[in-house]
């Protein structure tokens, strides 16, 4: 019963944001404010990560609005209309990055501590328990934000999209024309180099 | 999936829920024999559980605003009303 009303609802979503973007198609404004109300704080967090200042992020989140309006006629409902101002996001930023040269992770195999199974605790392995327990919040927020910020770009895209903005896998890879398999093997490269950035990080914390 | 390199692809859809039953039940098991590997996927499951506990960025309002106006501005250009 209430998968039922579930799926009643997002229709009934689907079919509210068919006839917004009908409207907005035809010149109405208040139609496209309605469209864009629920992205704008999503789209200005998304670009804070993926800027490389704050100037750069506030530059992209207008852009990617200023974009929609001016390619609205052409949106053709082949994504949600989030999954398309996602793209148009994504796509700014990599005009503006796409071409700086950064060094890319290590392999899946190489994010993998070696060890044989079933011996003693790896010493490059930590229970973050502990060390967490001793972090202020603020402190380990500061250090994250650090860590994203330092991973290259083509990993950072699905690993916000799929993490911060809570997309399916196959909307995220539709949204960077990226095959399924792909987007999994660099949001899970992401993950690991990050896994790998905090513990050498709590790892100092506790020495010191 | 008894090697511990051989978990290693899988780890994503096991720790966001997504891995098909029969593998899950391969990966659990082997995870029961190995603290290596169990320590490897709680840090990675606490990963992202602090990311999403640290995600929160207010739009600022005067550039909400500003953003208003950019938008009025190039509407009235493109379909001449608002």
């Amino acid at each position: 019963m209430e998968k039922k009303k579930n799926q009643k609802s997002s229709k009934s979503i689907q079919i509210d944001e068919k006839k917004l973007i009908e409207r907005a198609q035809s010149g109405d404004f208040v139609a496209f404010n309605t469209l864009i109300g629920d992205y704008q704080g999503k789209i200005y967090g998304l670009a804070l990560k993926l800027a490389k200042n704050k100037e750069d992020a506030e530059d992209i989140f207008q852009e990617t609005f200023l974009k929609a309006i001016d390619n609205i006629q052409q949106f053709r409902a082949e994504s949600s209309f989030g999954t398309w101002l996602y793209t148009i996001a994504v796509n700014i930023v990599r005009a503006r990055y796409g071409r700086s040269r950064e060094k890319d992770l290590l392999s899946l195999e190489e994010y993998f501590p070696v060890h044989q199974h079933g011996e003693e605790a790896d010493s490059s392995l930590l229970d973050w328990r502990d060390p967490l327990s001793k972090l202020t919040d603020a402190e380990v927020r500061q250090k994250l934000d650090t860590a994203i910020k330092a991973l290259p770009l083509k990993y950072r895209m699905p690993f916000l999209l799929r993490y911060f903005e809570e997309m399916p896998i196959k909307e995220v890879a539709k949204t960077l024309g990226l095959s399924e398999a792909a987007t999994k093997s660099r949001i899970l490269r992401a993950r690991l180099a990050l896994r790998q950035d905090l513990n050498e990080y709590f790892k100092e914390r506790i020495v010191s | 999936m008894s090697r511990c390199s051989e978990i290693a692809q899988q780890l994503s859809d096991y720790i966001d829920g997504e891995l098909d039953q029969e593998l899950c039940a391969e990966l659990e098991k082997h995870l029961a024999g190995c603290n290596n590997c169990r320590l490897m996927v709680d840090n990675l499951r606490l990963t992202v559980t602090l990311c999403k506990d640290g995600s929160c960025d207010d739009l600022p309002e005067a550039l909400q605003q500003k953003l208003n106006d950019k938008l009025a501005e190039r509407w009235k250009k493109k379909f001449g009303r608002l």
